[in-house]
C-alpha cells in the first residue's frame, strides 16, 4: 500500500505540473478525506462519493475503483454499517474483475474489506469461509511484513478472539508484533492494532500487568496519530480498570472520565472493545447499574447496521450484568434468543445462555 | 571536556558559512524566489527615498540588465543607497533589516508610502545566494556619503571598498551559479516579474526596452475596475466569463475601545461553470503590500464557498519569513472572518437586488452547492429553494418541483436504470429528481425534513410502490408461458397505460449477478471465492427474485387484447417474447453478451411471425 501512496503523490504532481486542477481536485481528495473519520464518517463518506463521481467524469477507472474500495471500508470500519459495507464490498470485489482495473494493487484492500465484513457480521456463522479467505489471502499476499498482511493478520486475530480462542489470538497478535518489527517505512499506525487487541486478550487471561503495559503502549500510539482518539478513549478505559484493581481509585475515575469524555467528541461509534473495557470497569467496581447503562448504549449503536455476532454478544454480555443485578428474567432470554434468528449458526450462543440460565 | 560544577551562561557558536548555506539554499523553495526578495529590496529602498530624502521630482526605478555571456544578472535602482555603516548594520547582518525597522518608526495607517514598505526580516537579501556564486554591490546613498563596492561569496566574509558610481542608488551583480542559469532567459526574468512584481508601484525595465515588464497598477485601483479584474481572472486564473465579481472593502477590526480600519483589497468572483461541474474553488491568491506571495490558499474563505475564489491584498496578513505562505495567527483569522461577513453580505445583496443572476450563479455550481448545503445549516437555508436539480423534466428547484408532484419528492440513485423509474413517476404525472450525483439524495432528505408535509419517496428499490394489485386469471395464459420460459411474471396495474410490461428486479440484482458470473468463470483470486460464494448462498432463496419479476400491466389494452387470444394465434408466442426482451432492455440493467444475442434471437423470431 506504501506503493499506492507513491503513486497518489507523484500523480498529484504531475496534475500540478500540468495544472490540470480537476484531477488534483480528484486526487486531492484522496489526502483529506481521513480528517473527518472520527469526527463525521458520514461526511467521509460524502467526501469518497465525490472523488469518486468526480473519477469517473474524468473517466480515471484507477481512480474511481479507488475510492470504491475506501467506500466499502469507511462504511464497514468507520461508520460501522455492516449491511452497506457488505454491499460496497462485494460490489468492489465484482468491479475489481475488469479488465481496465488489472494490476490494481487496491484489489486485495477490496478482499481485506470483505472479510472484515463477515467477521463483524456473523464471525462463527461464516467462520468455514472466513479461514478459507485467510488462508488463499496469505498465500496471496507477499510474504513479510507490508500492510496488506497486517490488515489481514488484524481480521485473523478478530476471528479468533471473537471464537474465543484466545492463545490463538494471542499467538496472532505477538505474530504480528514480531512481524511489525522487521518492517521499514511502514506507518506506525499498524502496530497499534496488535497492540490494541493484546489489551482485550490479557483482560480475558487475567494478567493485567500485562493489559496495563499494552494498554500504555497503545495510547503511546494512538496519541501519535490524528484520528484515533477513540483508540486513546479505549487503552485509557484498559488503563483505568487496571488503576482500580490496584486500588488508585480516584487515577481510576479520572482515566475512566478521560476515555468518556473523549469518546463523546466524536459521531463514529468506539469499537466493541471499548465498550467491554467500560462496562468490565464498573463492573470490577461492583457498579453494575452503569455496566448496563453501557451496554445499554452499546446495543441502541449496534442496531440496524447488520452486525449480529457482535449484536448477540453485546446481549449476552448485558444478560451477564443483569444476572448479577439479580434482573435477568424469561423474558429477556426471549429477547437474547430472538437475535439468533439472524446468525448463522446460534450454537455457540445458545450455549452461553444456556450456562447463563444455569 | 571537563565542566565547571559551577553554573555559567555561555554563547552559541555560529558557522557562518553553513548558516549562510542553509538559510539562503534552504529557507526558500524556489530559486525564483531569490529574484523576488532582490526587486523588493530595490522597491524598498525606492519607498525609502521618497520617505527620507523628500526630494519633490523624484521618480522610482528599476532596471534589471541580462548579461548572459558573462553569466550575471544586474538589478539596479535609483532608491535611497546605502552608507558605509548601513551596509555593516543591515545588509551584512542576518535578521536585521533596514525596512523593517523604518516600518516600525512611522505610523503604519497614516502613512502610505509606509504602507509600501515589504522587507520585514531582513532575511531577503540572503536570497541572493540562491542564484549567484558571487554578489557585487555597489551603492551610493542619498545621505551624500561616497560610493561603496561590497563584494561576498556566501562564505561569511565580504569586502567592501570605495568605488565610483555617479548616481544615487543601488547596483546589485550576480554572478549566476550554474544551476540557476535558466534564470539568465529574458521569458523566465519576465514571467517572474510578472508573477510576483506586477503591481508594484516602481517601474522594472528590462535592459534599454522602453515600456516597464509590471503594469504597476493592480486591477482594484483601475479606474475601470471591473474590466480590470476580469481582465486579471482570466490572464491569471485562466476562468472566461466569471458570473459574479465582487469588490473587497476596507474592513474595520476592534482595537481596545476603539476600532481600527484595515484596507482589504482585492476582489472574490465566482467562476463560470467548469467541465467537471463538482470541481472545488474556495482558493485565494494572496499579495501583501502589492507583492505576489502564494496561490491556492484554501483556509481564507469559508468551507461552503467551495464555487468562489479570489485575490487579497491585505497588510494584516503575515508572511512567512520565506514569505511564500501565511502565517495563520490572530490576523490571519480576523481576516477570514471579514472575508466570510463580506461574502455573505454580498450574495445577500446578489440575492435580492439581482435574483436571476443569483439563479443562474447556484444553477451553475449546483452540484457543489448542493455538497456544501449538506454540511452548513445556515448556507443550505440560503439556498435550498435556488438549486435546480436534475429531472425527467429538466432542471427544476425544489418549490417549483414540489407545484408539480403535489408535496412529495420521487427521486432515483441508480445511475443506470431509472428510465423505467422515471417513466412510472411519469405515469403518475410526477417528474422524477436524478440523485445519482453523491449530494443529492442527502441534499433531498434534509430538505423534507425541514418542510412539513413534504415526503421523500425513493423510487429505486421501491419500485413495486407505483403497481396496485390486479387479478391474475385475465391473464393466466400469459402469466403460464412465461414461466414455461423460467421467466418469473405477475399482473399488476400501472400507468403510463401504454406500457405493457416492465421487468423488476431486487436492489442487489447486478451485484448477485457479478457474483455468479465470477464465481462460475472462477474469473477471480481465490481468496475471494469463499465469501463471494457465502454471499450468492445467502441469497439464493431469492433467486427467481434476482433473475427479474416481468409485471404485466393490466390497464394496457393491448395486453388486454393480447391475453383474449389463444397462446396458439399466430404471433402470439412471438410477442409475449417481444414484450419480455422490450421490458428487460428498458429495465436499464447491464447485459452479458450472451444475454444481447438471446433478445436479438427473440426479438427478430418475434417479427418473423408477426411478417409470416
Amino acid at each position: 500500500m506504501s506503493d499506492v501512496w507513491e503513486w497518489f503523490r507523484d500523480r498529484a504532481q504531475e496534475y500540478i505540473d500540468a495544472e490540470d486542477v480537476d484531477r488534483f481536485e480528484m486526487a486531492r481528495v484522496a489526502f483529506e478525506f481521513h480528517a473527518y473519520s472520527e469526527s463525521d464518517p458520514a461526511q467521509m463518506i460524502q467526501e469518497l462519493k465525490r472523488g469518486r463521481d468526480l473519477a469517473k467524469q474524468l473517466n480515471e477507472p484507477w481512480w474511481a475503483y479507488l475510492y470504491e474500495v475506501w467506500i466499502a471500508l469507511g462504511y464497514q470500519e468507520h461508520l460501522q454499517d455492516l449491511r452497506q459495507g457488505l454491499q460496497e464490498s462485494i460490489h468492489a470485489v465484482n468491479e475489481g474483475r475488469k479488465p481496465i482495473l488489472h494490476g490494481h494493487p487496491w484489489k486485495i484492500a477490496a478482499t481485506n474489506t470483505l472479510l472484515a465484513c463477515y467477521v463483524r457480521i456473523d464471525p462463527i456463522g461464516y467462520e468455514p469461509a472466513i479461514r478459507q479467505c485467510i488462508a488463499e489471502l496469505d498465500k496471496e499476499i507477499p510474504p513479510g511484513p507490508g500492510e496488506h498482511r497486517f490488515v489481514m493478520m488484524e481480521h485473523y486475530s478478530d476471528l479468533e478472539r471473537a471464537l474465543g480462542d484466545l492463545p490463538k489470538a494471542e499467538r496472532i497478535a505477538l505474530d504480528y508484533i514480531a512481524l511489525f518489527d522487521q518492517s521499514r517505512g511502514i506507518a506506525n499506525a499498524y502496530l497499534m492494532f496488535p497492540v490494541q487487541d493484546m489489551c482485550w486478550i490479557s483482560y480475558h487471561q487475567g494478567d493485567f500487568q500485562k493489559l496495563m503495559a499494552y494498554a500504555m503502549q497503545t495510547e503511546e500510539i494512538a496519541q501519535e496519530e490524528e484520528d484515533r482518539r477513540l483508540v486513546v478513549a479505549e487503552a485509557k478505559a484498559w488503563q483505568a480498570i487496571c488503576e482500580r484493581l490496584s486500588g488508585n481509585e480516584s487515577k481510576a475515575k479520572s482515566l475512566i472520565r478521560m476515555a468518556t469524555n473523549l469518546s463523546k467528541r466524536f459521531t463514529k461509534v468506539p469499537d466493541p472493545e471499548y465498550f467491554d473495557a467500560l462496562a468490565y470497569f464498573h463492573q470490577t467496581g461492583g457498579d453494575f447499574p452503569l455496566a448496563l447503562a453501557v451496554r445499554d448504549e452499546q446495543l441502541a449503536k449496534l442496531a440496524g447496521k447488520g452486525q449480529f455476532g457482535p449484536q448477540v454478544d453485546a446481549l449476552l454480555k448485558r444478560a451477564e450484568v443483569l444476572q448479577q443485578l439479580g434482573q435477568f428474567s424469561s423474558a429477556e432470554a426471549a429477547a437474547v434468543r430472538e437475535a439468533f434468528a439472524n446468525l448463522k449458526n446460534p450454537k455457540p450462543y445458545e450455549d452461553r445462555l444456556s450456562q447463563l440460565i444455569g | 571536556m571537563s565542566l565547571d560544577e559551577t553554573e555559567s551562561t555561555h554563547r552559541f557558536e555560529l558557522h557562518l558559512p553553513g548558516l549562510l548555506k542553509v538559510l539562503a539554499e534552504h529557507l526558500y523553495s524556489s530559486k525564483r524566489v531569490g529574484l523576488r526578495e532582490l526587486i523588493q529590496n530595490a522597491h524598498d529602498s525606492c519607498v525609502r527615498r521618497k520617505l527620507e530624502a523628500n526630494e519633490r521630482d523624484y521618480e522610482p526605478r528599476i532596471t534589471l540588465s541580462l548579461r548572459p555571456r558573462e553569466k550575471q544578472l544586474i538589478i539596479a535602482d535609483n532608491g535611497s543607497g546605502m552608507t558605509a555603516r548601513e551596509i555593516t548594520d543591515y545588509l551584512s547582518t542576518i535578521g536585521r533589516g533596514y525596512t523593517g525597522q523604518l516600518r516600525e518608526q512611522v505610523d503604519l495607517l497614516d502613512s502610505s508610502e509606509a504602507a509600501e514598505l515589504i522587507g520585514q526580516f531582513g532575511l531577503g537579501f540572503l536570497s541572493a545566494f540562491l542564484l549567484a556564486e558571487s554578489v557585487t554591490v555597489v551603492t551610493r546613498s542619498f545621505r551624500g556619503d561616497p560610493a561603496l563596492q561590497w563584494r561576498s561569496a556566501g562564505d561569511g566574509n565580504y569586502d567592501l571598498i570605495e568605488s565610483e558610481k555617479a548616481e544615487v542608488g543601488t547596483s546589485v551583480t550576480l554572478q549566476v551559479k550554474q544551476s540557476a542559469a535558466f534564470m539568465l532567459q529574458k521569458h523566465v526574468l519576465v514571467e517572474a516579474i510578472r508573477e510576483f512584481a506586477d503591481f508594484l508601484p516602481a517601474p522594472i525595465y528590462l535592459d534599454d526596452e522602453p515600456q516597464p515588464l509590471n503594469r504597476m497598477e493592480a486591477p482594484w485601483e483601475a479606474i475601470d475596475a471591473d474590466a480590470a479584474a476580469e481582465d486579471y481572472i482570466e490572464r491569471t486564473f485562466q476562468d472566461h466569463e466569471p458570473l459574479w465579481i465582487m469588490p473587497l472593502k476596507p474592513a474595520k477590526i476592534p482595537a481596545g475601545q476603539d476600532s481600527l480600519t484595515i484596507a482589504m483589497n482585492g476582489f472574490l468572483y465566482v467562476p463560470n461553470r467548469s467541465v467537471a461541474s463538482v470541481r472545488e474553488y474556495g482558493a485565494m491568491r494572496i499579495y501583501i503590500r502589492r507583492m505576489f506571495i502564494c496561490d491556492h490558499q484554501r483556509d481564507l474563505l469559508p468551507p461552503w464557498a467551495r464555487f468562489v475564489r479570489g485575490v487579497i491584498d491585505c497588510p494584516l496578513l503575515q508572511p512567512t519569513a520565506s514569505r511564500e505562505e501565511i502565517h495563520q495567527d490572530q490576523h490571519f483569522e480576523e481576516v477570514r472572518q471579514m472575508l466570510e461577513a463580506q461574502l455573505t453580505e454580498g450574495l445577500s445583496q446578489l440575492a435580492s437586488q439581482e435574483p436571476e443572476r443569483w439563479k443562474h450563479l447556484v444553477r451553475c455550481h449546483s452540484d457543489l452547492i448542493v455538497g456544501w448545503a449538506v454540511k452548513d445549516d445556515e448556507f443550505f437555508e440560503r439556498i435550498k429553494d435556488l438549486v435546480a436539480l436534475r429531472t425527467s423534466r429538466g432542471l427544476l428547484t425544489l418549490p417549483e418541483y414540489l407545484e408539480q408532484s403535489g408535496g412529495a419528492i420521487y427521486f432515483v440513485t441508480r445511475e443506470l436504470g431509472s428510465l423505467q423509474e422515471q417513466l412510472l413517476a411519469e405515469g403518475r404525472n410526477v417528474p422524477a429528481i436524478d440523485a445519482s450525483w453523491f449530494a443529492v439524495a442527502p441534499f433531498l432528505e434534509k430538505y423534507a425534513s425541514s418542510q412539513p408535509g413534504v415526503s421523500l419517496v425513493p423510487l429505486d428499490g421501491d419500485i413495486k410502490s407505483f403497481f396496485q394489485p390486479a387479478p391474475e386469471r385475465p391473464f393466466a395464459s400469459m402469466v403460464h408461458y412465461l414461466r414455461s420460459l423460467s421467466i418469473s411474471a405477475r399482473v399488476a396495474t400501472f400507468a403510463p397505460r401504454d406500457v405493457p410490461a416492465l421487468l423488476v428486479y431486487p436492489q442487489d440484482a447486478e451485484l448477485m449477478r457479478d457474483a455468479r458470473n465470477a464465481l462460475s468463470t472462477h474469473d477471480l483470486p481465490a481468496s475471494m471465492a469463499p465469501l463471494l460464494q457465502a454471499y450468492v448462498d445467502d441469497r439464493n432463496q431469492h433467486e427467481d427474485e434476482s433473475l427479474g419479476v416481468l409485471y404485466l400491466n393490466a390497464s394496457c389494452p393491448y395486453l388486454c387484447e393480447l391475453a383474449k387470444r389463444a397462446p396458439d394465434t399466430p404471433g402470439w408466442t412471438g410477442a409475449m417474447r417481444a414484450l419480455y426482451q422490450v421490458a428487460r432492455l428498458f429495465s436499464g440493467r447491464m447485459l452479458t453478451p450472451g444475454d444481447t444475442a438471446q433478445a436479438f434471437q427473440q426479438l427478430t423470431h418475434a417479427l418473423k411471425e408477426m411478417t409470416e
